[in-house]
């Protein structure tokens, strides 16, 4: 199966003053058609970086080389006026904050129809149409008012569907979604949960799914990439990374983290904490926080070697 | 076990103007709260946002004045008492807060942070406090080395270490703890949940856990009451309410709670709709209107308690206890 996104060698450098700090590096991964991949990793391990690489909205002062395929273009190669007709239309973005990703003086109708004309293309009354019938389809109750309210008179988990009524106007094949629902209460959580995995089964959407919470990623992703200070640690099937972790951190990650379904008197956890992004260490960046550390971790960093076909962890040991 | 705690139909009812032209609302953020606390054990609020937990927190720990009902406190009835006797009973109950990064002041040195409520409180002589901000600090695992510096230079999991070594340097009897583990990454979560079990044993404190986390309440409580916009809608304790939930919303709610384990297929019950709002509640059961199983008596009467073994109480009309 050829792959609908294909990131090789992605690298994120940050200019500041003189000083150029790496942020992400060797980062590579696909995602194939109809696929939710899943990035997990604690706040500060690049995840958001990545995706926000992917969609070329980083700052001037960062410097980002690799190569990022989507279907056959290079992303980074693209000038800005081919891009935009990439971004919005066959990839689009969810964030985390549904008040702050909402543009607070237009109506709803407005923010949904404006992909639509500028992509599709459509005129005002067809992408009127369009609009109530994705308000539709996000499950949102009285469309045609709604079409002419403001974000503050919605709810968070409204205006969380609308942002996800906007990433769908034009069926883009990636939906990017940035920690949807780690802003909302867990029972709104749960039906936005609901309606991204309808959409992805439905349009055969393939998802980016980042997220810091392993209880979402074992419901949603198909298969999942475990980051650590700006690299990939460990990429498996999801199945395999809950029941088969090879990477120490991947391990110490989920036996911290509480599972309601079972009963716990002292909770594992992981001694220490990420290092700086200056103060990276030569070997391997976990070694400080890691159990079976040897000399070698501390002198050399390890390359993500393949267990099997489908399984790679970055370890020595693993 | 002796009741450290108990409140009687605690309300706290916010009064906006609603503008020039507007009406005067009221938002009833807390609604008639029956509970008691119990020496040594850690009682968990729980629910979604706005349902009125850090309230209830804070009318406990008398940071803000109830509307309505009463406060008992170790026998003593905290409404009425003026405001020298408010501060004495500070000393025995203190707060830790979410966010490590606003509740701590900059400008002073952990030092000074921990030394503060000594000082206001006038206990100890200058080489005894020194002698009790240096047990303390090393009792939540930061070293003396560390007093000198200032709250920026620390992670997030340090500076809440911090937080718990102010909370506790009164030697409080309840330490009110607001969701203290939500703003952290679950490695570090993981160990401030076992520091606070750990010094609940040393001090035999008795904590009231705030938190909308479910897997997180499940591992610190010994019982859990569940909100419901403003009221108390089912308490027990957690076994009794994670293996046999009564109220329809406590069901719903531990079934959207996503579990680690691909392998795990749970039957979901999804709610209708978003929680209405604090300041037009449903009339009859404030549940009715996202209920799957509500009838026409619960859109008009309000619920009674209902009791099942082990004092396992909740709110509802349509489930045999």
């Amino acid at each position: 199966m050829n792959s609908l996104l294909k990131v090789e060698d992605l690298k994120v450098q940050i200019k500041k003053n003189k000083d150029v700090t790496t942020i992400i590096k060797d980062i590579n991964f696909s995602i194939n058609p109809g696929e939710t991949l899943g990035v997990v990793g604690e706040s500060g391990c690049g995840k958001s970086i990545t995706s926000l690489a992917i969609m070329r909205l980083l700052d001037k002062n960062a410097q980002v080389t690799g190569k990022i395929q989507f279907e056959s273009h290079d992303i980074l190669r693209m000038t800005q006026k081919e891009f935009r007709h990439v971004r919005g239309n066959h990839i689009s973005l969810i964030f985390q904050e549904p008040m702050t990703s909402l543009n607070p003086l237009h109506k709803i109708g407005k923010q949904i129809s404006e992909p639509v004309i500028r992509h599709l293309k459509m005129s005002k009354s067809d992408a009127k149409e369009r609009t109530i019938e994705l308000l539709n389809a996000v499950g949102i109750p009285r469309p045609n008012e709604i079409y002419n309210e403001y974000p503050y008179q919605l709810s968070g988990g409204m205006r969380q569907r609308i942002v996800i009524a906007m990433a769908m106007a034009c069926n883009p094949r990636l939906i990017i979604a940035d920690e949807p629902t780690t802003a909302l209460d867990v029972t709104i959580q749960a039906q936005i949960l609901k309606l991204l995995k309808k959409i992805a089964k439905e349009n055969g959407t393939s998802i980016l799914f980042i997220t810091h919470d392993l209880g979402v990623v074992a419901e949603m992703c198909d298969r999942v990439i475990v980051m650590y200070a700006g690299q990939i640690v460990e990429e498996a099937d999801v199945r395999t990374i809950f029941k088969q972790p090879k990477h120490p951190y991947t391990k110490g990650l989920l036996s911290s983290m509480p599972n309601m379904e079972k009963e716990y008197e002292v909770l594992d956890t992981i001694e220490g904490s990420v290092p700086m992004f200056n103060e990276m260490p030569t070997g391997c960046r976990y070694a400080s926080r890691c159990k079976l550390a040897q000399d070698i971790c501390f002198n050399r960093e390890p390359d993500l070697i393949k267990a099997n076909s489908d399984h790679k962890a970055r370890c020595y040991f693993a | 076990m002796s009741i450290l705690l108990e409140t009687s139909n605690l309300k706290k009812h916010f009064e906006s103007n609603g503008g020039f032209w507007g009406k005067k609302k009221s938002v009833k953020a807390v609604n008639g709260i029956n509970l008691k606390i119990f020496e040594g054990e850690t009682l968990s609020l729980v629910g979604e946002s706005g349902c009125g937990k850090s309230t209830t927190g804070r009318l406990i720990g008398s940071l803000i004045t109830p509307s309505e009902g009463e406060i008992i406190f170790n026998g003593i009835t905290v409404n009425n008492l003026g405001k020298e006797k408010i501060r004495l009973l500070r000393r025995d109950i203190q707060f830790i807060f979410q966010d490590p990064f606003s509740s701590l002041n900059p400008k002073k040195t952990i030092k000074q942070i921990l030394l503060d409520p000594l000082i206001i409180h006038k206990i100890g002589t200058r080489a005894e406090r020194e002698k009790r901000v240096n047990d303390v600090i090393e009792s939540v695992g930061l070293s003396q080395k560390q007093l000198q510096r200032y709250p920026h230079e620390f992670s997030g999991g340090q500076r809440q270490r911090i937080s718990i070594a102010r909370s506790l340097m009164l030697k409080p009897k309840l330490i009110i703890a607001d969701e203290p583990v939500s703003a952290l990454d679950v490695s570090i979560q993981a160990q401030i949940l076992n520091l606070l079990k750990e010094l609940q044993k040393e001090y035999n404190l008795t904590y009231l856990f705030i938190s909308h986390d479910l897997s997180v309440v499940k591992h610190v409580s010994d019982r859990v009451a569940v909100m419901y916009l403003g009221k108390i809608i089912e308490m027990a304790d957690k076994n009794d309410i994670y293996k046999n939930p009564k109220h329809p919303y406590t069901k719903a709610l531990l079934s959207s709670v996503p579990i680690p384990d691909p392998d795990v297929q749970r039957e979901r019950i999804i709610l209708k709709g978003d929680l209405p709002s604090p300041t037009n509640i449903p009339s009859g059961c404030p549940f009715h209107s996202r209920c799957p199983i509500s009838t026409d008596k619960c859109r008009v009467d309000i619920p009674k308690q209902h009791h099942s073994e082990n004092n396992h109480i909740y709110y509802c009309y349509n489930v045999p206890s």
